[in-house]
C-alpha cells in the first residue's frame, strides 16, 4: 500500500510541475496573440498611444473588421486557401509517402543522388524558385488559378524527408513477414507500412497546411486578381506603401487564423488517440 | 473538452459568417464586378467588340481612385471594361518583371522612376509620344511639368503618361505649439526658425520638436537642394557630395538629430517611426510627403495637425533657398500589348484634365496635370494641405539614374554611420562621392 | 535472386519517380540555374555578361558579407539548442496523461498560425525600450531594464532570435510529439517494473526511440536558422543603427537581388548559403550514426 501511495505522490508532484511549466509557457505563447485580438478592436489612434494600452476603449468597435471584409472578397479567399491546402496536403501525403518508403526500405540505383536532390530543395531560399516557376505557370497559361497556387508544392521535399525518418523506424521483420506471405513491394507499402505512419501523416498534413497558408510571395506574384489570392497574401495587399493600419492588419490576421486552427483541431485528434502500434515493437 | 470543441466550432462558424454578415450590402458591387463574365480580350476590330482590360497598381489607398477612373472610361466606352488590380509595393516589381519576361504584362500599369530606364532600355514599353497628336502636337508640353514628362522619356520618345506628382512639406501639431507658446510655422520660416522653435518646444513641453529621421526623399535631399547643392548633376555623370552647398544642406539636416536634443535618435526611430510618434502626439513637427496625408486625415480625426511649406535655407550658396523634393508616377503599357489601340485610348483618357479631376477628388495623390492640385487639396477641409500644391512652384525632381538602385543603398548605409557617429561627416561625403561617381560612369 | 533485386529496384524507382521528377523540374533546375547565374553580371531582362569568378571574389572581400555570415551562425547558436530542448520537453509533457492536454496543444500551436507581419508588429511593441512589457517585467524583477532590444547592435539579433524561438517551439514540439506517439507504452511499463526513474526512462527509452524524429527536427531547425530572413526583414529597418549586426546571409541576398538588382551577385550569395548548409547537413548525417537509432 505504502509503495503505491508514494508512487502516486511522485506522479502528482510530477504532474504539478508539468502543469506549472505548461501554464507559464502558455502565457508567453498566448500573450502576443491576446494583444493582436485587442488591437483589432482599437481605433487607429489608440494603437499609437504612449504608453500603449492593452485593451481597446470599446470591444464594440468592429470598424476594422468591417473595413477588412469590405476591402477583400473574404469568402473567395477562404475558398482559395482551403482548396490550395487540401490539394497540397493530398499531393504531399500521396507522393511523399511513396518516395519516403522507397528511400527508407528499398534498394535502388542512384538512391543517394536522388536523396541529395530532395535535401537540396530544403537548403535554398524560396525566392530562388519564384521566377523560374512563374515562367512555367505562365507558359501553361495558368496564372490566376488554383492550380498555380498548388503548383510549387505538388511534390514535397519536406514531406519526403520527414516520412523517411518515420519509415526508417519501422522494423524490417514486419515488412519481411509480409513479403514472405507473397505481398508485392508496393502491396507491403500500402497494406503494412503506410497505415503505421498515421501519426506522422497527420503531422505532415498540419505542416503542409501551415506552409501553404503562410506562403505570401508566391500567390502575390502568380495571381493578380484579388479573388484568386489566398488569405495571407490577400491580407498583405492591405498594407499601403507607406502606411500600415494596425487594427485592420490585426483584424485580418484574426479572421485568417480561423481555418488553420480548425484544421489543427481536426487533425490533432490523431495525436491524442495515438497509434495502435502496441505489440509490434516489443 | 467537448465544451471547448463546441466553442471552437461556434467561433469558426462565426468567423466564417462574419464576412458575409458584415460585408452584406456593402461589398456586393465588388463581388459582382469580379464575378462578371470572364471575357477574353479580343483584338478590337470595331467599336462594338467587347474588351476587358486590366489595370495594375500597388497602393490599396488608391484603389477607389482607380475604380472611379475605370468607371468613367466605361461610361464613355461601354464596350470596354477595366478591371482594377492591386498588388503590394514589396512584390510589385518582382511581379512586373516576371510578367514582362512572359509577355503577360497587365494592359495598364504604374511605372516608377526607379525602374523606368530598365524597362525602356529593354524595349518593354509602348511608345506613347504621338498619343495626342490629333488633338495637340504639344499636348504633353502644354499640360504637364517638363520634368514629369522627362522622367518617362527615353531617347526622345515618351513612354509614360504622367499620373501624379508629390511634394514634401512640414506637418506640425498645433496643440504642442500652443502648449509651448510658439507661433505656428508659416512661409517666413527658415532653418534657424525651425531649430529655435524646436528647442523652445523641447524645453517648455518636454516633447520632441522637429523629428528629423534619416530619410532621403522626405529628409536630407530637401535641405541639400535648398542650400543650392545637388545629389547628382543633371547629366547624371557626377554626384554632388563634393559640392560645398550639398555638404552644407546635408550637415544641417543631420545636425538636427545629432547636434541638438529636440529630435529622437536614429535608434529611437527604428523602434517607432516619425509618423507613429507624430500620431501619438510625441513630437511637434515632421517633414512629410503628400502621399501620407490621406492616411493622416482619415485615421486621426482627433489629432490637431496642419501643414506649412518647408522652411527655406536662410543663406543658400546658390538659389533662393526654397526647394521640395518631388516625384511622379506614370501609366504605361507593354510594347507588345495585343489591344494596343484600345489601351492607348484609355491612356489618352487618363492623361486628360477630366481624369485628373476624378483622380484628385478621391484624395489619394496630387494629379500630374497642370493646375489640378486643388481638386486634391480641397478635399482636406480645415487643413492647409494646399501647401503641398503651392510648393510645386519650386519642386525639385527626385533624382534618379539607371544604377540608382545600386548606389543609393550604399549612400544610405554610409550616412547611417554618420548618424551613429562612427564615421566622420566629410569622410562619409568623400566616400559617397567616389562610390556614386564610379557607378554613374558605367551608365 | 537477381530478379528479386530487379523487382525491388523497379518498385523503388517507380515510387520515387513522381517526387524526383517534380523536384528536378521545380527546384533542382532553378538551383542549377542559380549556380550558373552566379558567374555572370546581371543586366535587366536577360542582358548578362560572363565574369567568371568575379562575383565570388568581390563577395569574399566584402566586410558586410562576412559579418552577415557571422550573424547567421550566431543566430543558429541562439535558436537551435533552445528551440529543440524546449520543444522536446514540451512534447514529452504534452504526451503525459494530464488534464487539459488538448487546450495546451492548441495554445502552443497558435504562434504558428499568426501572420508573420502581425507577429513582428506585436513583438516590436513588446521589445520597445520605454514601454515594452519585457523591459517592464525586467524592471519589476530588479534586473537591468533599459535595454534597447531592437536598436542596439548587441541585442538586436538576440531579439530576433527570441521571436523565432517563440514561433518555432510549438512547431518542433508537434513534430517530436508525433515521434513520441510511435513509442509503445509497453517499454515504459517494463522499465517502471524494473524500477527505472523517470530520468532513466527518458534516457534509455524516449531519447533513442524518438531519435529519428529528433534528427529530422535538428536538421530542419539548423537549415531554417541558416536561412533566416523574414524576421530580420520585418523587425529591423535598414535605417536601424543595429542593421549591420543583424543582417544575415539571405538578407544580404535579398538586398542584392531584389533591391539593388545585382542578380548575378545575389546568386553567388545563395551558392555560398547552400554550400554552408550542405556542409553542416553532411556533418550531421555522418554524425547520426553516433546517436540515432532506427531499427530497434
Amino acid at each position: 500500500m505504502a509503495q503505491k501511495e508514494s508512487t502516486k505522490n511522485k506522479k502528482n508532484k510530477g504532474n504539478i510541475a508539468i502543469y506549472i511549466f505548461l501554464t507559464l509557457g502558455s502565457v508567453v505563447m498566448i500573450f502576443p496573440f491576446v494583444w493582436m485580438i485587442t488591437t483589432s478592436f482599437k481605433t487607429v489612434p489608440e494603437t499609437t498611444l504612449i504608453p500603449p494600452t492593452l485593451f481597446p476603449r470599446s470591444f464594440k468597435n468592429i470598424k476594422a473588421y468591417q473595413q477588412v471584409t469590405n476591402s477583400l472578397p473574404f469568402l473567395k479567399l477562404y475558398y482559395n486557401t482551403l482548396m490550395m491546402i487540401v490539394l497540397r496536403v493530398l499531393c504531399a501525403v500521396i507522393f511523399s509517402s511513396m518516395a519516403a518508403y522507397a528511400f527508407a526500405k528499398l534498394k535502388f540505383p542512384l538512391k543517394n543522388i536522388f536523396f541529395f536532390i530532395v535535401l537540396s530543395q530544403l537548403m535554398l531560399p524560396a525566392q530562388v524558385f519564384i521566377l523560374p516557376q512563374y515562367e512555367m505557370i505562365s507558359a501553361m497559361g495558368q496564372t490566376d488559378s488554383i492550380f498555380a497556387l498548388v503548383f510549387p508544392a505538388i511534390v514535397s521535399a519536406f514531406g519526403t524527408f520527414f516520412l523517411r525518418q518515420t519509415y526508417m523506424g519501422i522494423p524490417d521483420d514486419l515488412l519481411d513477414a509480409a513479403k514472405i506471405d507473397g505481398c508485392s513491394y508496393f502491396g507491403t507499402f500500402i497494406k503494412i507500412a503506410f497505415p503505421l505512419t498515421k501519426s506522422s501523416i497527420a503531422a505532415l498534413a498540419v505542416f503542409t497546411a501551415l506552409f501553404a497558408y503562410s506562403d505570401l510571395m508566391w500567390p502575390l506574384i502568380v495571381n493578380t486578381r484579388q479573388d484568386k489570392l489566398t488569405l495571407s497574401s490577400g491580407l498583405s495587399t492591405l498594407r499601403g506603401q507607406f502606411a500600415v493600419n494596425y487594427p485592420n492588419l490585426m483584424a485580418g490576421s484574426v479572421l485568417a487564423m480561423v481555418p488553420m486552427i480548425v484544421i489543427y483541431i481536426i487533425f490533432q485528434r490523431q495525436f491524442i488517440e495515438g497509434i495502435a502500434l502496441t505489440g509490434t515493437k516489443a | 473538452m467537448q465544451i471547448l470543441k463546441k466553442c471552437l466550432i461556434v467561433w469558426t462558424i462565426a468567423c466564417l459568417s462574419a464576412p458575409v454578415l458584415i460585408g452584406c450590402g456593402q461589398g456586393n458591387e465588388k463581388e459582382r464586378a469580379s464575378d462578371s463574365e470572364d471575357l477574353k480580350s479580343e483584338t478590337a476590330v470595331g467599336d462594338d467588340k467587347k474588351v476587358k482590360l486590366t489595370m495594375l497598381g500597388w497602393e490599396i489607398y488608391q484603389q477607389k481612385g482607380m475604380e472611379e477612373l475605370a468607371k468613367a472610361y466605361h461610361e464613355k466606352n461601354p464596350n470596354v471594361t477595366i478591371e482594377v488590380q492591386i498588388s503590394t509595393w514589396s512584390e510589385y516589381w518582382t511581379k512586373l518583371e516576371a510578367m514582362a519576361n512572359s509577355h503577360t504584362l497587365p494592359d495598364i500599369f504604374w511605372m516608377h522612376t526607379n525602374e523606368f530606364s530598365k524597362y525602356a532600355d529593354a524595349n518593354k514599353l509602348a511608345d506613347l509620344t504621338d498619343l495626342y497628336d490629333d488633338v495637340n502636337k504639344d499636348y504633353y508640353k502644354d499640360n504637364f511639368s517638363d520634368s514629369l514628362v522627362d522622367n518617362f522619356t527615353y531617347k526622345d520618345r515618351i513612354y509614360g503618361v504622367p499620373k501624379d506628382v508629390d511634394t514634401v512639406a512640414l506637418v506640425y501639431n498645433k496643440d504642442i505649439f500652443d502648449e509651448a507658446g510658439v507661433p505656428y510655422p508659416d512661409d517666413t520660416w527658415t532653418w534657424d526658425t525651425l531649430v529655435e522653435a524646436s528647442e523652445t518646444i523641447k524645453k517648455k513641453t518636454g516633447k520632441f520638436g522637429m523629428m528629423a529621421d534619416h530619410n532621403e526623399q522626405e529628409g536630407w535631399l530637401n535641405t541639400i537642394y535648398q542650400a543650392g547643392g545637388f545629389y547628382i548633376n543633371d547629366d547624371k555623370t557626377k554626384a554632388g557630395f563634393d559640392n560645398k552647398a550639398t555638404r552644407k544642406g546635408l550637415k544641417e539636416y543631420i545636425d538636427w538629430q545629432t547636434k541638438y536634443n529636440f529630435s529622437p535618435t536614429q535608434a529611437q526611430f527604428s523602434e517607432m517611426g516619425k509618423t507613429e510618434r507624430f500620431a501619438a502626439g510625441e513630437g511637434a513637427m515632421m517633414y512629410f510627403g503628400s502621399w501620407g496625408i490621406n492616411n493622416l486625415y482619415i485615421n486621426y480625426p482627433d489629432l490637431n495637425w496642419d501643414v506649412a511649406v518647408l522652411p527655406k535655407c536662410p543663406d543658400p550658396v546658390k538659389g533662393d533657398g526654397r526647394a521640395s523634393i518631388s516625384n511622379g508616377l506614370a501609366y504605361a503599357t507593354a510594347a507588345d500589348n495585343p489591344n494596343l489601340d484600345t489601351v492607348k485610348d484609355v491612356l489618352r483618357f487618363l492623361g486628360t484634365e477630366e481624369a485628373a479631376e476624378i483622380h484628385g477628388k478621391t484624395g489619394a495623390a496630387i494629379p500630374a496635370f497642370n493646375d489640378t492640385g486643388e481638386y486634391w487639396s480641397d478635399i482636406y477641409k480645415g487643413k492647409n494641405v494646399k501647401a503641398f500644391v503651392d510648393q510645386l512652384d519650386y519642386r525639385v525632381q527626385f533624382p534618379f539614374s539607371k544604377t540608382k538602385s545600386k548606389w543609393a543603398p550604399e549612400v544610405e548605409a554610409t550616412l547611417l554611420e554618420v548618424y551613429g557617429e562612427t564615421l566622420d561627416f566629410d569622410k562619409a561625403c568623400d566616400y559617397c562621392q567616389s562610390y556614386v561617381d564610379d557607378y554613374l560612369k558605367t551608365e | 535472386m537477381e530478379k528479386k533485386h530487379k523487382k525491388e529496384a523497379l518498385a523503388g524507382i517507380l515510387m520515387v519517380l513522381p517526387t524526383i521528377v517534380g523536384l528536378i523540374a521545380l527546384n533542382f533546375y532553378p538551383l542549377i540555374r542559380t549556380v550558373y547565374m552566379s558567374f555572370f553580371e546581371s543586366g535587366a531582362f536577360g542582358s548578362w555578361r560572363f565574369i567568371g569568378w568575379d562575383n565570388y571574389v568581390t563577395m569574399f572581400q566584402t566586410r558586410s558579407f562576412w559579418k552577415a555570415t557571422g550573424n547567421t551562425f550566431l543566430f543558429m547558436f541562439y535558436t537551435v539548442p533552445v528551440t529543440i530542448i524546449f520543444g522536446l520537453l514540451l512534447a514529452v509533457m504534452l504526451n503525459q496523461k494530464i488534464k487539459g492536454k488538448t487546450v495546451f496543444r492548441a495554445i502552443y500551436f497558435l504562434p504558428m498560425v499568426v501572420a508573420p507581419a502581425a507577429v513582428a508588429m506585436v513583438w516590436k511593441w513588446l521589445f520597445n525600450t520605454d514601454f515594452g512589457i519585457i523591459n517592464q517585467v525586467l524592471k519589476a524583477l530588479h534586473l537591468p531594464y533599459e535595454i534597447n532590444w531592437i536598436s542596439n547592435s548587441k541585442t538586436a539579433l538576440l531579439a530576433c532570435a527570441i521571436v523565432t524561438i517563440w514561433s518555432s517551439v510549438g512547431y518542433d514540439a508537434i513534430l517530436l510529439l508525433s515521434g513520441l506517439q510511435g513509442i509503445s507504452k509497453t517499454y515504459y511499463e517494463a522499465a517502471r517494473i524494473d524500477g527505472a526513474t523517470l530520468f532513466q526512462q527518458f534516457r534509455k527509452i524516449t531519447l533513442p526511440l524518438v531519435s529519428p524524429t529528433l534528427f529530422f527536427v535538428l536538421i530542419m531547425r539548423v537549415m531554417s536558422s541558416l536561412k533566416v530572413f523574414d524576421i530580420v526583414y520585418m523587425m529591423i529597418e535598414k535605417t536601424n543603427p543595429a542593421i549591420r549586426s543583424t543582417e544575415t546571409i539571405l538578407y544580404n541576398f535579398y538586398q542584392e537581388t531584389f533591391v539593388k538588382n545585382n542578380k548575378g551577385y545575389g546568386a553567388a550569395i545563395v551558392v555560398w548559403s547552400v554550400v554552408i548548409i550542405s556542409v553542416i547537413t553532411l556533418i550531421q548525417f555522418i554524425g547520426q550514426k553516433k546517436w540515432v537509432t532506427y531499427d530497434v
